[in-house]
């Protein structure tokens, strides 16, 4: 399955943890009684979708069905431990375009389900043979688990057993290391982690052994997981942004954001790997104000107000139903960003209050005086009840507007893990920059729409900086792009991740009380091209370490491919900026920076294969820990000072809870390498500027 | 919401055939009479029609010239389709054909006939600049069919000897009066309408309580009526009269005004959002957990707030004052500057 394996985290109970998920999946999909109708709600379902896809496929070609193979099995089996490329040759097994006919019986998921089962049987026994003796770790050996495509399937039983070996290996291996480092010795050696040996392999066969049987046991529900998997799926060779929602989700998703109940204000999901992700952070939610949450992060651990750190999968309920049936009013949270840092994040239950703190304005003072803001998503309007409550182009113009008053002479825009959200916030941040004008085109089945920012005039006209990573997604791009064909502002960063495409939620009228959200859209940019696959390439490249931890559109399966449109668009770009001199400016300090070498150096180390040695393992892992640490210790800039716009002092001595936060910011802006570059590029840019 | 007057008439439809009279009178000359009478009949009613647009006369009268000018110009098309080509030379018939169509499409305001109105939509950003601007693109049409007709005039002119000479009538004469006038009063309309139409945004703006919006818009009404202002320097008076570039310079110069006073309008709106958001801090607390600095600064909160509403209500009663006589003095004027310039006729 596409980004089924974005997995590694610099702590090894990443590992552990993914390891855990891989070994079975669809256990925790939804319920929903598989029955005969199976066929008849996937002709339906198909029907929708090349209703309303900006990309039909209404031939149920070779290609469909190979498409449709790929995902559903990669989706049943993302680290293909069950079934072997033979298996899936064989016409009881493999979906078959007959199943989107009406004459044909719909018998397919019968036979697929029992054949699972044995599979799971012959797991559960290699499993049992492979770990009933003591592993020595002596061999030569590597799992590669950077990687974010599918794996391949196994050719035969031979090559599945070794696959099998490798991951028990590396399981059993996490979980000495983990136990070792919970004796808080000061030497974690080849000899302290050996001892756990027999302790760490009777867990990991016990703990795989129950997931497995747990399956076995509840034929039922893997009938309603095998029939959800096969609609997901038929959405997904669409492209991988068109999904299927159970009611399961869709109660899940409205539940996560109430504004009613007290909430920490984040939604979760489980992907087909078993990765829990943050799908969604409300504004101005307990989530949202601790500044450290973003959509896209993945929930390794969960602690309760007393008590341990616990693996997300180790609770008695499954993820999804875990939030709903959290009953204390504090959570602990360890979450692993973009950049593969991992973060702890501790939050208690609030109603939550949309309309504050969205958005806060900085200044950065050093030889130049400079705004900065940061943008984590483009939410909308939700709260109607106050007279301020607004979009985040409003709060954003707000925030600028006072940063004004202080005299700032640049301004950097920071939409670096902003996975995006409401076009027409994207459209109205751009017109906060540009005089009337065309932003973006977009394309439905059949016409070309231009949209456009029809504000007259400009909030801000001065020095323009865009930060932009890999997890700069969809609306993010838009705008970057936008400003970029403008002339407008200088994006800095890393690709971003290559979303060109609009969805929109359709209800599925023959299944009740689910949804389907269709790619109905593709977004051009004024110059006709797209971000679609390729991203938006910024102006100057400050390198991180988003793209080694995240995947990207190109990563995924079924992606549309990008491609340019002619529409004469009328718009006026400013004078074309020139690159080579800040780019060379940049290139140099970065060059010379020990904390950007270190992050070259961590690259280098997080693309190797782990190895499965003992001696090796134990190497490797003091290699990242150390890395870990030397990337977490950033000194405070002495390029500037940062302080919380003037405007807004009075109430942040009122107000404890905003002063806390502002604090909070503070302390990250002085420490980022990447906003010091950025200062550092915007005054270079003003100096070429003045010349 | 004030309106401005928005007689904007096209200059081109005024355009007259040159050729009245040939020197040798031959059946080509009469020929050209022919089609020379048609335009005739139309600058007529075009004349009385502008007059009557004018010359304050009533909307209802204003509408009858119109339909009289529309007929006439549609009777001249059929008069034209009737004309056989001159020895089988089809080139003026028509060139003059096209151009009276396009004239009565004009006239009725049928632009998506002429104009590709898909290409309008993507330059405009409401309907008045979409509406204007396909008047312009029209225009154009019309101007370029002109041009065609004037071309196929001399070239059927040379082709039979005929020596053509520019006459001038009485009503030519009001004709190149009229244009003059309209070319005149024209740009210093587009002037004004562009700090006009930004004013309207910036009130909706404000209205909506939008900070963004208003911020942008003030910042384009700033632009544009500076701009505005010193395009007007280059304008001279209209036969020494002075009164419409005059009107138009007061009207800039408050829009000018009006835009740097508008920060007042956000300030207030940010101080009002602080306020409800130091408020409710400041009750969130219990009053015995609240301290003097936390009362000294709420109570300076509160009075920076009164103070920004008494601002704020000033600065919109001034703004009220001045924009209500600045729009009927760009009125009157514009009223005053047709009526004393545009020739009477009928």
């Amino acid at each position: 399955m596409a980004g089924a394996l974005v997995i590694f985290a610099f702590e090894i109970s990443k590992v552990i943890r993914f390891l855990s998920l891989a070994i079975f999946l669809g256990v925790f999909l939804t319920f929903k009684g598989y029955s005969q109708t199976l066929c008849s709600e996937a002709v339906h379902v198909l029907k929708v979708l090349n209703d309303n896809h900006v990309s039909p496929r209404k031939n149920i070609d070779e290609k469909f069905i190979s498409d449709l193979n790929e995902e559903f099995f990669s989706t049943l089996d993302p680290l293909g431990l069950y079934f072997t490329r033979e298996n899936l040759k064989s016409d009881s097994v493999a979906i078959r375009a007959s199943l989107f006919t009406k004459e044909s019986p719909c018998d397919w998921a019968k036979f697929l389900k029992t054949f699972y089962l044995k599979k799971l049987k012959e797991a559960n026994k290699t499993i049992s043979v492979f770990l009933s003796k003591p592993l020595l770790f002596n061999e030569e050996d590597f799992i590669s688990i950077r990687n974010f495509k599918q794996e391949d399937f196994c050719k035969d039983n031979i090559e599945l057993k070794k696959r099998w070996k490798r991951w028990l290996s590396i399981k059993v291996l996490a979980t000495m290391y983990e136990k070792a480092k919970s004796t808080l010795n000061v030497k974690i050696d080849s000899k302290l982690i050996v001892t756990f040996e027999p302790v760490a392999r009777k867990e990991v066969m016990a703990s795989e052994l129950k997931r497995i049987n747990d399956v076995i046991e509840d034929p039922k529900e893997l009938d309603s997981d095998i029939r959800d998997i096969y609609i997901k799926s038929i959405a997904k060779i669409f492209d991988p942004h068109s999904d299927y929602f159970s009611t399961e989700e869709k109660q899940s998703f409205e539940e996560g954001i109430s504004t009613t109940e007290t909430s920490f204000g984040f939604d979760i999901k489980e992907t087909t790997s078993q990765e829990v992700v943050v799908t969604r952070v409300m504004p101005g939610s307990p989530a949202w104000n601790s500044n450290e949450m973003h959509n896209g992060d993945l929930i390794l651990q969960i602690r309760k107000p007393k008590g341990d750190f616990v693996d997300i999968n180790d609770f008695d309920v499954r993820p999804s139903q875990l939030l709903k049936t959290w009953s204390a009013d504090q959570i602990e949270l360890k979450l692993k960003k973009a950049d593969g840092q991992v973060v702890i994040v501790k939050l208690f239950k609030e109603k939550i209050e949309s309309t504050e703190n969205r958005v806060q304005g900085f200044v950065l003072t050093g030889q130049k005086k400079i705004g900065y803001v940061s943008l984590p998503s483009f939410y909308q309007q939700w709260d109607s009840d106050s007279k301020f409550a607004s979009g985040c182009a409003d709060d954003l113009a707000k925030e600028i507007i006072k940063l004004k008053k202080e005299g700032i002479s640049g301004l950097i825009l920071d939409l670096r893990y902003n996975g995006g959200g409401s076009v027409a916030e994207a459209i109205d941040i751009v017109g906060i920059f540009i005089d009337i004008g065309p932003v973006a085109v977009v394309k439905f089945k059949d016409r070309l729409i231009t949209l456009k920012d029809a504000n007259r005039g400009v909030v801000y006209d001065g020095p323009l900086i865009v930060m932009v990573n890999g997890a700069s997604a969809s609306a993010s791009e838009f705008v970057a792009a936008a400003l970029q064909d403008y002339n407008r502002a200088v994006v800095v960063g890393t690709t971003t991740f290559g979303k060109g495409t609009g969805q929109r939620i359709f209800a599925t009228d023959t299944i009740k009380g689910e949804f389907l959200k269709i790619t109905h859209e593709r977004l051009y940019r004024i110059t006709g091209k797209s971000n679609q696959r390729k991203g938006v390439v910024p102006d100057i490249t400050v390198p991180d370490l988003t793209n080694e931890f995240t995947p990207k559109e190109k990563d995924y399966n079924h992606v549309i491919i990008e491609d340019s449109i002619v529409k004469k668009v009328y718009y006026t770009p400013g004078p074309k900026i020139d690159f080579s001199k800040m780019r060379l400016q940049s290139l140099s300090r970065t060059q010379k920076n020990t904390q950007f070498e270190k992050i070259d150096s961590a690259r280098l180390l997080f693309r190797l294969p782990v190895p499965l040695k003992l001696e090796s393992f134990v190497d490797y892992q003091s290699q990242i820990k150390h890395a870990q640490k030397l990337l977490e210790t950033s000194l405070i800039s002495s390029a500037f000072k940062v302080t919380h716009n003037q405007f807004d002092n009075s109430l942040l001595t009122m107000d404890s809870f905003r002063k806390n936060l502002s604090e909070e910011s503070l302390t990250k802006i002085s420490k980022s390498i990447f906003i010091e570059e950025a200062y550092f590029i915007i005054s270079d840019y003003i100096n070429q500027n003045r010349k | 919401m004030f309106t401005s007057k928005r007689i904007f008439i096209s200059a081109l439809l005024l355009l007259s055939f040159n050729l009245i009279h040939a020197q040798e009178i031959d059946n080509a000359g009469s020929y050209l009479e022919y089609v020379g009478n048609q335009f005739e009949e139309i600058s007529k009613d075009m004349m009385s029609y502008t007059s009557a647009a004018s010359h304050g006369k009533s909307a209802r009268k204003v509408e009858k010239r119109r339909k009289e000018l529309l007929q006439t110009v549609k009777d001249a098309e059929i008069n034209m389709r009737k004309l056989k080509p001159y020895r089988g030379d089809r080139a003026l018939r028509d060139s003059v054909i096209s151009y009276f169509h396009i004239n009565g499409l004009v006239l009725n305001q049928e632009y998506a006939k002429i104009v590709d109105m898909e290409e309008v939509a993507e330059q405009s950003y409401d309907m008045m600049e979409a509406y204007l601007l396909a008047k312009e693109k029209a225009n154009q049409k019309l101007d370029d069919a002109y041009e065609k007709v004037s071309n196929q005039q001399k070239i059927f002119a040379d082709k039979n000897k005929i020596r053509l000479v520019e006459t001038s009538s009485k009503l030519s004469q009001k004709v190149a009066i009229s244009n003059k006038v309209f070319q005149y009063y024209n740009q210093i309309y587009l002037i004004f309408f562009k700090s006009y139409k930004d004013e309207i945004y910036l009130m909706d703006a404000v209205k909506k309580s939008d900070v963004s919006a208003i911020e942008q818009t003030k910042n384009s009404l700033d632009k544009n009526a500076t701009e505005g202002m010193k395009q007007l320097m280059k304008f001279n008076a209209f036969e020494g009269d002075p009164s419409l570039k005059n009107a138009c310079m007061k009207a800039l110069e408050f829009y000018k005004s009006e835009a740097l006073k508008s920060p007042g309008l956000v300030d207030f709106l940010l101080k009002e959002d602080k306020y409800e958001k130091t408020k409710k801090a400041f009750d969130a607390k219990r009053e015995s957990d609240r301290t003097q600095a936390d009362i000294d600064s709420y109570n300076k909160g509160v009075n920076e707030f009164n103070a920004a509403v008494n601002n704020y209500n000033a600065l919109n009663n001034d703004l009220q004052k001045n924009r209500s006589t600045i729009i009927n003095n760009w009125n009157k004027s514009a009223d005053n500057f047709l009526d004393n310039h545009i020739p009477k006729y009928r």
